[in-house]
């Protein structure tokens, strides 16, 4: 068990190219954080960095209050799950396993212990003499999650542990994943580039572009608050609409743009009236658009007539995407499966008031 | 409009034609020469007689009495016992080294490579003039105290000064084999077994040795193979002397052949050379197989 203290890390390589540019994270013991961003944001790295495989330019890391930054990878006590599993191909499950105890010339029977009590933890008792090539991409991931148990690590380290496999299997050790966290309450870290992988497993995220982190928060947190327009479009699947406008006053505020104008919910009034005449982005969810013909109960914008183009229905709810009037950026809105459009269909909707996101124009800031 | 798509008919034409010129001449310059020095292995061939004379299996029964052969049978063996171990470790040794970010690794992976781009005649000759009792590697030597010694006509060092050539001469070749299979072993490989506190000793005996089995593999069987046929160095630089402590079998078919012209003799010999590299590689290839994982 563990905490690791991150503080003004950087990573900068001979090329001038800075991959980190100076993070501050804090994890508690027992964490599970999720690294997550579009790729090149810098993710691996910082891992690779709290592994010890990558140099440290700058800042300090600490384990438990430990200065790590020139500590060997070995005498970290961590253990890592790589993207491609890196497991040794000539060695059985159970030499896979035990290579590292072997390493520590721990006795036999200890190793021997270990690795099926691990084995039996992942359900990989009857594979334990098998050579990798045997083994289909998930088992093979578990049997290199199982050397990472074997290790009883301070901390997990995790680098797209899921990404070669295929997208049901994926959900399936998702789940495992958690299950094992609840049962080793270790501190785990954990990068994806999958924003839904991140949400569904991290007690913590950390959103991360172009080496600096945008914000860390958990994860029903950057759904309803976002700080920023890069985390209110990263985090959400459809991702959030964006209509840029202009906050005008009338008898209150209200954002105007081609076709639409919407009233500003009270909490926001007093903190947009420094934005009156100018422009602001606003953003709202797919799921935060209704048919105004259906909902009557929630508080909906003015009208904002819409012309639907393409209809995906996924079966448990259907995507509509729509374009405003006039305007060329294609939008969507998320129906029950039971409402279903069909392209070319004018509609009337309303987005809820409640749910609604402006961000600085300059600055993409979040307007709170 | 089907001129895109060729009959299967036309495939098969235009195969045949490419296939046809190489296979000629693979014809005229290795099989018909293989089946053809069978064919005199049976007989007293001349070279200018009209009739030839069959002797049968006679040139093989004669090869197993000849103490000559054995001496060439048991040089060949200790060449290669002496060759393959160390010019394979060697050569992976060296792939390990110039695969790790070291400076001016262009510089030595050109300068390992150099020997096996160079003509062996060459190179033969050059280490002629090393192994010469007023040569390079006496001079060397004699700072250290030691005394002057002509390798190649000294019957204890013959054998053992044309070894070291040619593991110099191959071990650069081999070490680019080493490299293509070491490129092709995961770095995370590495990375895990960094993490599980493997030393660089380690990783090397417990991941680069078993991953590049099927290179090894190959790199045993080609030197092997090189070995067992072993002939420019020693004709450059020993013909077969001093008292045939470094005739080989390929020196020993090439004397037999060319030299006393009986060629049936000499074919005979060949046939039994290449009987020999056979079973060698049949018995490699069963109990080392290349990939077993």
């Amino acid at each position: 068990m563990a905490t690791i203290e991150i503080k003004n890390l950087q990573k900068t390589y001979p090329n001038n190219h800075y991959a980190i540019k100076g993070i501050d994270v804090s994890i508690q013991e027992g964490e599970f954080v999720v690294l997550v961003g579009p790729s090149g944001c810098g993710k691996s790295t910082l891992l690779r960095m709290i592994a010890g495989l990558e140099d440290i330019s700058g800042g300090d890391l600490f384990f438990n209050d430990k200065l790590m930054n020139s500590v060997h990878p070995k005498d970290r006590n961590i253990a890592m799950v790589f993207q491609n599993y890196a497991l040794y191909p000539h060695m059985t499950v159970y030499d896979n396993m035990a290579f590292g105890l072997k390493l520590k010339k721990m006795p036999k029977a200890e190793i021997y212990q270990r690795v099926t009590d691990a084995a039996k933890t992942l359900g990989l008792t009857e594979y334990i003499d098998r050579l990798p090539k045997e083994m289909s991409g998930g088992q093979r991931q578990r049997v290199a999650i199982g050397r990472a148990i074997v290790r009883q690590p301070d901390v997990f380290l995790f680098d797209e542990p899921l990404s070669n496999l295929d997208a049901k299997l994926r959900v399936q050790m998702r789940t495992e994943i958690k299950r094992l966290h609840r049962k080793l309450r270790n501190t785990m870290v954990y990068v994806t580039h999958d924003q839904i992988e991140a949400m569904a497993m991290g007690d913590k995220i950390v959103i991360l572009k172009d080496g600096v982190v945008h914000q860390i928060d958990s994860p029903i947190n950057l759904f309803r608050h976002p700080q920023n327009k890069f985390v209110a479009g990263f985090i959400g699947s459809p991702a959030m609409n964006f209509v840029s406008g202009e906050i005008v006053k009338e008898e209150g505020l209200y954002f105007v743009t081609q076709g639409m104008k919407i009233s500003i919910p009270p909490p926001l009034q007093v903190s947009m009236e420094k934005y009156l005449g100018k422009s602001v982005d606003m953003g709202f969810r797919p799921e935060y658009v209704y048919d105004k013909g259906l909902e009557k109960e929630r508080r909906l914008s003015t009208d904002v007539e819409i012309e639907i183009l393409v209809v995906e229905n996924v079966g448990s709810e259907t995507y509509n995407h729509f374009r405003l009037n006039g305007m060329d950026t294609i939008y969507s809105y998320r129906s029950s499966s039971s409402n279903v459009h069909i392209p070319g269909e004018k509609l009337t909707v309303g987005i809820d008031l409640e749910r609604l996101h402006f961000f600085d124009v300059e600055t993409e800031k979040s307007i709170l | 409009m089907k001129r895109n798509s060729s009959t299967k008919k036309e495939q098969q034409f235009w195969a045949y034609t490419f296939l046809f010129f190489p296979l000629m001449l693979l014809a005229i310059f290795v099989f018909i020469p293989i089946l053809f020095s069978l064919v005199i292995s049976f007989f007293d061939w001349e070279l200018m007689a009209s009739q030839q004379n069959f002797l049968g299996i006679n040139n093989f029964i004669e090869i197993f009495g000849d103490k000559i052969f054995y001496k060439a049978m048991l040089n060949t063996v200790l060449y290669t016992i002496g060759v393959v171990p160390i010019q394979t470790m060697l050569a992976l040794f060296l792939a390990f080294v110039m695969n790790q970010k070291i400076r001016g690794r262009t510089f030595f992976r050109t300068a390992f490579y150099i020997p096996a781009v160079t003509s062996s005649v060459v190179t033969s000759i050059i280490f002629v003039a090393i192994y010469s009792k007023e040569g390079l590697l006496n001079s060397i030597l004699g700072i250290f105290g030691f005394a002057a010694n002509d390798w190649l006509t000294n019957p204890h060092t013959a054998l053992i000064s044309i070894m070291m050539l040619n593991i110099w001469t191959t071990s650069g070749y081999f070490m680019v084999s080493f490299l293509a299979g070491l490129q092709n072993i995961p770095n995370s490989l590495y990375e895990a077994a960094k993490l599980e506190g493997a030393t660089k000793r380690q990783q090397f005996w417990h991941i680069t040795v078993p991953m590049v089995r099927p290179v090894t593999y190959f790199v045993v069987v080609m030197s092997l193979i090189g070995c067992f046929q072993v002939f420019d160095q020693v004709f450059v630089m020993s013909d077969g002397g001093p008292n045939n402590a470094t005739t080989t079998m390929s020196y020993y078919v090439y004397q037999n052949a060319f030299r006393y012209f009986r060629l049936g003799y000499g074919a005979a010999t060949a046939i039994v050379l290449a009987g020999i590299i056979m079973i060698v590689t049949v018995i490699q290839k069963k109990y080392f197989p290349p990939n077993p994982y």
